[in-house]
């Protein structure tokens, strides 16, 4: 597995595209389609949405006063996948083995707020969107939450849209999850 | 539990207010838990006192807080602390909780300062604890404060390797004492090299819905559950659930005093793969082709420099991999195949923070040999995280097993089931075997868990 540098910023914000724009439905058709396919367990189909040199960066998070920043450790990460990474989790959610989501989990991923910019990439741009999931698991009542700000790298490619990397700035310091076993 | 006849009770507190004794929750001739351990809110209230109060708790590693004035603020059990570095270089362990009128005084998971400023009313603390000043004291408290008495309540502070240790119980026993023999097998993970091991960042935390013990007694050695609970490994290792060898089941378990448990790997499992099969290695060929996990190849040499040969022989053949120090730490290092086949490094600690009898906070800290690349940093960073952790696909499915134990054990007949640790192997000491505590060969049965409970009721019973 391959180390990379996820100190470099994920992509420097451009011109903004504004909403409503034609490049601008299409970044969001696209974020839209995404979780329509995870929440509809259709994993090997949103695979082929990824890059093949997708990253996926989830950095741990802590509660700080406001002079000390975000809280966003420089270092330490809640996940940090490619593809090979998420090829191999797509294979075990079909693998008849994978109990923490069978029975599968119903998920909601609720994609707003897109601010799309151009990036010094004409086929790259810069996507910030807010995600909020709600998951239920079993016949439990309670909904698991999650709510972040994403930062996305959306490319055009002769296959469509897909996406080449993700940063997740995940709203919590201490996770209400139990695990991370679905796809944020 | 089947009511039996019990030792006469001189402490009322030994009964749970339903009449049960607390020496019934066990059998310890059939080796049997009372599922209700699990869920009851007393026997909950109990461990607060008669274990997390009295044991040595971890809370982190010195290289979270290399500076002065760095703290972190953790919780020991349910009690906020607030761990910092001393101009000594000691690090302290004080309560986080304001003497005036109980508020926390330190509100930042991590950070550095000089003094610590309750903001309710103000009143400064001393990084050590000691009260520094209050606002207006002289027109508040004109005939003075008894400042001696408005300290901040000091936790004895100890470290194995730079993991940090604390304990509120003056009496108890050193940390030397405490883990015994655990010490050589833990310093063969995290005492490698002179320089040891540092952090790679902050703990992941998340919070799991599940008996804190669910996860404690498991990481004190079950090895049985892993080709079925984590069966999926297999896609990556090769491994075959109908075949024990694959999932280690044959690899020796160590059961030590205080309830401190090892999980060894057969490590001939992963070299014959990388050698073909070759016989006759030497302990450092094969060090030399297979690094313990979380050491970069190139400080091989400072660890054969810094490690004795019998520590060095352990490494090379049967390391301790997996298991857990008493009361709620898990620590785990070890190498998996990843998905394009080469070998990931892992090394992590975790602590299941009790929040009540019903919840816990998974706490896990990823940690590499200092002194190690950028590039090795993080690769052990993504390695544990793909594996363990959150998102780890490993400790996912734990994840999804110890809240459901948690759940049934709600219930008033599923309280009155039993746990069960039926399946010993006993002491069967290799000849030869470095370190101490009772090691169990052969097929990994369920002694190290047998152990752990037996630190636990010792203690609930107020035996030791």
């Amino acid at each position: 597995m391959q180390a990379v540098d996820e100190k470099t910023p994920v992509a420097k914000a451009g011109k903004s595209i504004a909403y409503g724009e034609s490049l601008y439905n299409e970044a969001m058709h696209f974020l839209i389609e995404e979780a329509g396919l995870l929440d509809d367990g259709l994993f090997n189909e949103w695979l082929e949405k990824m890059a093949d040199d997708i990253r996926c960066i989830m950095p741990v998070r802590q509660s700080l006063n406001s002079q000390s920043g975000s809280g966003f450790d420089d270092n330490m990460i809640w996940l940090d996948e490619d593809k090979a990474t998420l090829s191999f989790k797509v294979q075990r959610l079909y693998g008849g083995s994978a109990w923490a989501e069978d029975p599968p989990s119903r998920v909601r991923r609720l994609i707003t707020n897109l601010r799309l910019y151009e990036t010094t990439n004409p086929t790259e741009y810069l996507a910030k969107s807010y995600l909020l999931i709600q998951r239920s698991r079993g016949d439990a009542h309670q909904f698991d939450t999650f709510s972040a700000r994403r930062e996305d790298v959306l490319r055009q490619t002769n296959k469509g849209w897909q996406l080449a990397r993700r940063t997740v700035y995940v709203d919590q310091a201490v996770l209400g999850l139990a695990n991370l076993a679905i796809f944020v | 539990m089947h009511a039996k006849k019990s030792d006469p009770i001189e402490n009322a507190l030994d009964i749970l207010s339903d009449g049960t004794p607390i020496t019934d929750l066990v059998d310890r001739e059939k080796r049997e838990v009372a599922t209700r351990v699990f869920s009851d809110p007393e026997v909950y209230r109990l461990e607060l006192d008669r274990i997390f109060s009295k044991s040595w708790i971890v809370l982190g590693h010195e290289s979270e807080i290399p500076n002065v004035g760095d703290f972190v603020t953790r919780k020991m059990a349910e009690d906020p602390v607030i761990l910092t570095r001393q101009k000594d270089g000691t690090v302290t362990c004080v309560l986080n909780v304001c003497p005036h009128r109980g508020a926390i005084v330190c509100r930042e998971e991590s950070g550095n300062s000089a003094v610590f400023r309750c903001i309710y009313h103000g009143w400064i603390f001393n990084h050590d604890g000691s009260f520094r000043g209050a606002p207006f004291k002289e027109e508040m408290y004109p005939d003075g404060l008894d400042t001696v008495n408005l300290t901040l309540r000091k936790a004895r502070v100890e470290m194995f390797c730079g993991i940090i240790f604390a304990n509120w119980d003056e009496s108890a026993p050193s940390l030397d004492d405490y883990l015994g023999d655990a010490k050589f097998y833990l310093n063969t993970i995290f005492g490698r090299t002179e320089a040891g091991v540092e952090v790679i960042g902050a703990p992941q935390r998340y919070v799991i819905n599940a008996n804190w013990k669910t996860a404690a007694e498991q990481f004190g050695g079950d090895a049985y559950h892993a080709g079925q609970l984590h069966r999926s490994l297999g896609a990556l290792s090769g491994g075959d659930p109908a075949n024990p060898r694959d999932w280690q089941m044959h690899a020796p378990k160590v059961s030590i005093d205080n309830g401190h448990n090892v999980l060894c790997f057969d490590l001939s499992y992963i070299l014959d793969k990388l050698t073909g099969g070759k016989k006759g290695l030497s302990v450092l060929e094969k060090l030399n082709i297979l690094p313990p996990s979380g050491l970069p190849q190139e400080m091989l040499p400072e660890m054969l420099q810094h490690l004795s040969e019998q520590e060095l022989e352990f490494i090379a053949t049967t390391p301790q991999s997996a298991g857990g120090m008493f009361p709620n730490v898990g620590v785990w290092c070890m190498y998996n195949p990843g998905p394009d086949q080469s070998l990931l490094p892992f090394m992590s600690f975790r602590s299941y923070v009790p929040i009540g009898p019903d919840k816990f906070e998974f706490c896990m800290w990823v940690l590499v040999a200092k002194g190690a690349s950028e590039e090795y940093r993080r690769t052990v960073r993504r390695s544990t995280s793909f594996m363990q952790g959150a998102s780890g696909f490993i400790e996912s499915d734990d994840a999804e097993v110890w809240p459901a134990q948690t759940m049934a054990a709600q219930g008033h007949v599923a309280g009155q089931t039993t746990l069960k640790y039926w399946a010993l192997s006993g002491d069967s000491r290799p000849e030869g075997w470095p370190g101490g505590g009772r090691v169990h060969t052969g097929f990994a049965r369920d002694d190290t868990q047998w152990n752990w409970w037996q630190a636990y009721f010792d203690r609930m019973e107020q035996k030791v």
